[in-house]
Order: structure tokens, then sequence, then C-alpha cells
């Protein structure tokens, strides 16, 4: 395997696709920090931190790995060179897992370059950070083992999927709802269980006014029982859900989703690995 | 005779669909296989097979004696180079950097042999060009230079010269015979541009509906396509007699047809045969092309 990585990593250095992706997040992360720096100027009192921006890549990290790892593992089938490989003999199972890890280290490298820019650019203008290093470096491990999970799914994706343009459009597709769904459990969780009694005023046609007074109401989105169950395991265990509660620096449990990013890792690269080797290549 | 690739009975099913059935076939050390058959006959899915693309559903193929289900067949591959339909280069890369690419892949520890690829396949001027800028000839050419990294004793090659146009047929010939003349390197192309593959090939095998009809050697080929008047007379003995007088090369098929594989004076032949009270029922010239041989033996498979 070390021959086809060796191969795969050569082919990541000449990647343009390799390269927008890191341009477009060191971008991402310029605009991220002056964007927090000028607020910081303009509004009186405001007084931001690093932290808030540091980890805000992880929410495009979805789309920028499912448009990297589509474009870059479709290739393979487009150009029809992974045939290359398999006719000289290598297993399938190699070929697989290589193409995970140069993905893997591609993506690592495109989210790490984003929070390189911030902290280069952020610390002289911003300042320094509210939370303890260990705990941003902590955050960081576990961003990167979350965009381990999510690559493990989109490479499944790229290596099973023969056509470049369908596997992309389904990966960004599974990359937006992996967002969108992350955004919406957070709303539904973060729903109050009452709204709070409130008095307002009606004016009748006479000119009188009315001073009416609305009960505390049970909120109807509020979401309980297995259902809220559901969500919250779902929004801890999800890599989506992972990098945008990292994203929007809420706690995250350090301990649980290293475990249940790992766990989608090694199930899904053997469920990829399983049907890869039954797979017909043209 | 050596064989570099032995297929027994191999089957490929797509659902319902029997893509392969109980093929088999011999590729001959040193040969250059031509594998004949029309659309859709299971040319590029025994190729698939051999190159380890797909897993044949029933059946078994032994490449440089080793059999498709042992564990060590990848050392087998290593020895063979393929190109399978289309060119597998990486388009946005140049001629070198595809083959620098397929020396990692292969592991080889330098670069060497690479310059001399190039030029046996005539790229070695295309610098900076990369691969989506060639032509479909050129492009024909680099995907065989790729295969041809690690210096392969077998060569695949499916419907090379498709699209081509005459001048890219004329000079992926010449690459070919000279692949297989000066490196030794056997061949197998498939093709079902007949006249084409008759200028290349020393060996045939031919496909229809999934399975070998027949497997020839050229010379054998040539004898069955030879130029020759098929006579059927009421005494092939008086035949005979009255074509050694006259020195002709025949071969009797029946007791009533014959082969005669000259130009001859029929009159003459007529009145030999008159003296002997041999009549003449009917008298036929034949001259079998490549083509034609392979439509009557398709046609007679179908009728089978």
């Amino acid at each position: 395997m070390s021959k086809l990585l060796r191969a795969n990593f050569a082919r990541l250095v000449k990647s343009r696709i390799f390269w927008i992706g890191v341009l477009f997040m060191a971008v991402l992360g310029g605009i991220s920090t002056m964007t927090q720096y000028r607020e910081m100027m303009t509004i009186a009192d405001y007084m931001p931190n690093i932290d808030s921006i540091l980890f805000t890549g992880c929410v495009f990290m979805p789309i920028v790995s499912a448009v990297f790892v589509g474009l870059f593992v479709g290739t393979e089938y487009s150009d029809g060179t992974i045939r290359n490989k398999m006719i000289v003999g290598h297993e399938r199972g190699a070929v697989y897992f290589s193409n995970f890890i140069v993905c893997a280290a591609a993506l690592f490298v495109m989210h790490l370059t984003y929070i390189a820019v911030v902290v280069a650019v952020g610390f002289p203008l911003i300042g320094n950070a509210e939370l303890p290093v260990r705990e941003l470096v902590i955050m960081g491990f576990v961003s990167l083992i979350s965009l381990l999970a999510l690559t493990a799914v989109f490479v499944l994706m790229g290596m099973l999927i023969h056509g470049k343009a369908v596997c992309c459009v389904a990966a960004m597709l599974l990359g937006l709802v992996a967002i969108m769904s992350a955004s919406m459990i957070h709303s539904r969780l973060n729903e109050q269980e009452y709204y709070d009694e409130y008095r307002f005023s009606i004016t009748d046609e006479e000119g009188n006014v009315h001073e009416e007074q609305q009960e505390r109401q049970k909120n109807p989105l509020y979401v309980t029982g297995t259902k809220r169950q559901v969500y919250e395991f779902l929004y801890d265990f999800l890599p989506g859900c992972q990098l945008w509660r990292i994203s929007s620096c809420e706690p995250v449990h350090s301990a649980v989703f290293p475990i249940y990013s790992f766990c989608i890792t090694v199930v899904v690269t053997a469920c990829g690995m399983f049907f890869f080797r039954r797979k017909n290549i043209n | 005779m050596e064989y570099v690739l032995c297929v027994n009975a191999l089957s490929k099913n797509y659902r319902h669909f029997k893509a392969l059935n109980g093929l088999s076939m011999k590729v001959p050390k040193g040969s250059i296989y031509g594998f004949v058959g029309r659309n859709g006959a299971g040319k590029t899915t025994l190729i698939r097979m051999i190159c380890g693309l797909q897993e044949p559903t029933a059946g078994e193929y032994v490449l440089y004696g080793r059999k498709n289900t042992d564990k060590d067949i990848a050392k087998s591959r290593r020895r063979m180079g393929a190109v399978v339909e289309t060119p597998s280069v990486y388009l946005d890369m140049t001629a070198r950097d595809n083959l620098m690419q397929q020396y990692k892949i292969l592991g080889l520890p330098s670069y060497d042999g690479l310059d001399e690829i190039l030029k046996l396949v005539g790229l070695e001027h295309t610098g900076k060009k990369k691969a989506k800028n060639f032509s479909l000839g050129m492009r024909q050419r680099l995907g065989i230079a790729v295969a041809l990294v690690g210096t392969p004793d077998f060569l695949v090659l499916d419907e090379p010269i498709n699209g081509l146009d005459p001048q890219g047929i004329v000079e992926m010939r010449e690459l070919i015979l000279r692949l297989n003349r000066e490196q030794q390197i056997t061949v197998l192309i498939s093709s079902h541009i007949l006249d084409e593959l008759s200028r290349l090939a020393t060996y045939y095998g031919f496909i229809n509906n999934g399975h070998i009809i027949k497997e020839m050697s050229a010379e054998e080929l040539e004898a069955a396509c030879r130029k020759c008047t098929r006579i059927e007379v009421s005494d092939t003995k008086a035949l005979a007699r009255a074509l050694d007088n006259m020195k002709a090369d025949y071969k009797v098929l029946t007791g009533t047809q014959a082969e005669i594989y000259e130009k001859l004076n029929i009159t003459k032949l007529v009145a030999a045969l008159s003296k002997e009270n041999c009549e003449v029922l009917s008298l036929q010239e034949r001259d079998e092309s490549l083509e034609s041989y392979y439509m009557n033996l398709v046609g007679g498979a179908r009728h089978e």
C-alpha cells in the first residue's frame, strides 16, 4: 500500500482542486478574522475573542470535503486510472484505503489552514483566546476526528458511485443535509419548553385600550421524550452535528465525540471496502 | 506450446444477461492474439476479467501459471499491462507525469526507461502539453505507454484503433508489431475491424455470444481463406487422377466435392474428366476474405 500512498500523495500535490481547497479555506479564515476585527473597531464596547472564529471553518468542511473527495476520487473513475492500479495487481482494499488516507490528509490540511490563518491574523488584531489553550487543542483534535468520519462517508460514495458528476452532486447534497440537519436539530433542541406569560394592549374601534394577559403556554415545537433523546443522540453522534457544535463553540463532549466518529469511520470504511471488493469496474 | 493465458469455461452474468458463456481460449507466448468479435460479443468483458477488474461468475483462468483464485495472482498481473476501452490516463497531467505516476504505482525505485517509453510511443516531444489536449491517437499511445511501464511481458489492448484516423491506425499497427518483434511482448488485441487485425495477428480467437467459436493460427486462417475453385463431380477418384496429371494443388472434401487451389484451364479439365466418364455437376469460384470467413463462422454458430 505504501506504493499507492506515494503515488496518491504525489498526485495530491499536483492536484489543482486540492490547492483551490487550501486557498478557499485560507481566504475564509482571513475574511472571518477581518470581519470580527472590523466589528471590534466599529462597535463600541464590543470585545470579540478569537475562540468564536477559530473553528468557524468547520461548518464549511462538509461541503468542501464533499466537493474535494467527489472530484479527487471521481477522477480515478472518469479518467479510468483506477484500472491502472488494479491491472498491475494492487489489492482493492489497498486501493480503497490509500484513497481514504490521502483524502483525509488533504482535508486535514485544508481545515488546519483555516485555523492557522485565523491564529496568524487574529492574535495580533483581536487578541488572545478566552478559552484555555488545552481546551482549544482538544476542540481542534475533536474536529479532526469528526472530519475523518465525514471523509470516510464521502470516500465510500466516491469509491462506489461510478460517475464523477453523479458522485459530486450526491456528496454535495449529503454535505448540505449534514449542515442543515445539524442546524435543524440545534434549533429544535434549543426551543424553550414554555412561552413566558406576557401582557399586551388592544385598542378597539372606539379607541378604548384593553389590557390582556397571555398565560404561560407550552411550546408545541419543544421536543420531549424519546424524540428528544433521539435528537440529542444524533446531535452528539453525527459528524456534521459535531462540526456544527465545534464551529459555534458549543461545549463538546470531548470523550464521546471522537469515539462516535471513530466508530463511524471504522464501520463506513469496512462497508466501503466490502462493497468495493465486489464492485465491477468498467 | 507455452501459453501466457489459459481461459477455461469462463462465465460472467450481469443479472439475467450472460456476457460470457463458458468461454475457453489459450494465448500462446510470443503471439499477437487477435480477439475477434462483434460489439457485445463479450471481448471487453473477458479483458476486464483477466485484468482483475471484474470477477467471473463461473470458470477460471490461468495467467502465467497462476489461477485467478490463487492468492499470488497479483504477481502474474505485475507481468501484464493493459488498455481497457479508453486509455487510462490523468487528463490534467502531461505524458511524462502520467508515466511517473505509474512508476510510483508500481513502486519502481527510479524513472529509468521513462524517456525510452515516451520515444517508443512517439510522445517524447509533448513537453508540458496536458493529456486533455492530446489527440485521440496520442491518448491511445499514452495509454499504451502507461501499460508498458514496468516492462510487461503481456500486453492487453482493447479495441486500440477505435476512432483513430488512417495515419493513427498505421502508427498503432507499427507500434504493436515493434513491441511484439523487438521486445517479445505477447499481445492480446481485441477488435471488430477484421481487415486491420489480419495485418497484425499471428493467432485468432473468434468470439460470439460469449464463447469462442473457433481458435486458429494465422496460417490456418490463411489456408481457410485461400482463393480456390470448388468443384462438384460424379467421381472424385477420376477428378483426382485428372488433377494429378495436370499437377494441380487440390483437396478432396467429400466423395463428390473437391477444392482446387490454382487457376486451371476449365476446358482441359472437363475434357480430361469426360474421358474418365466423370460428369461435372457444378463449378464455383471461392475467394473468402477474413470478413466472410468470420460471417460464416458467426452465421454457423447462430444456427447451431
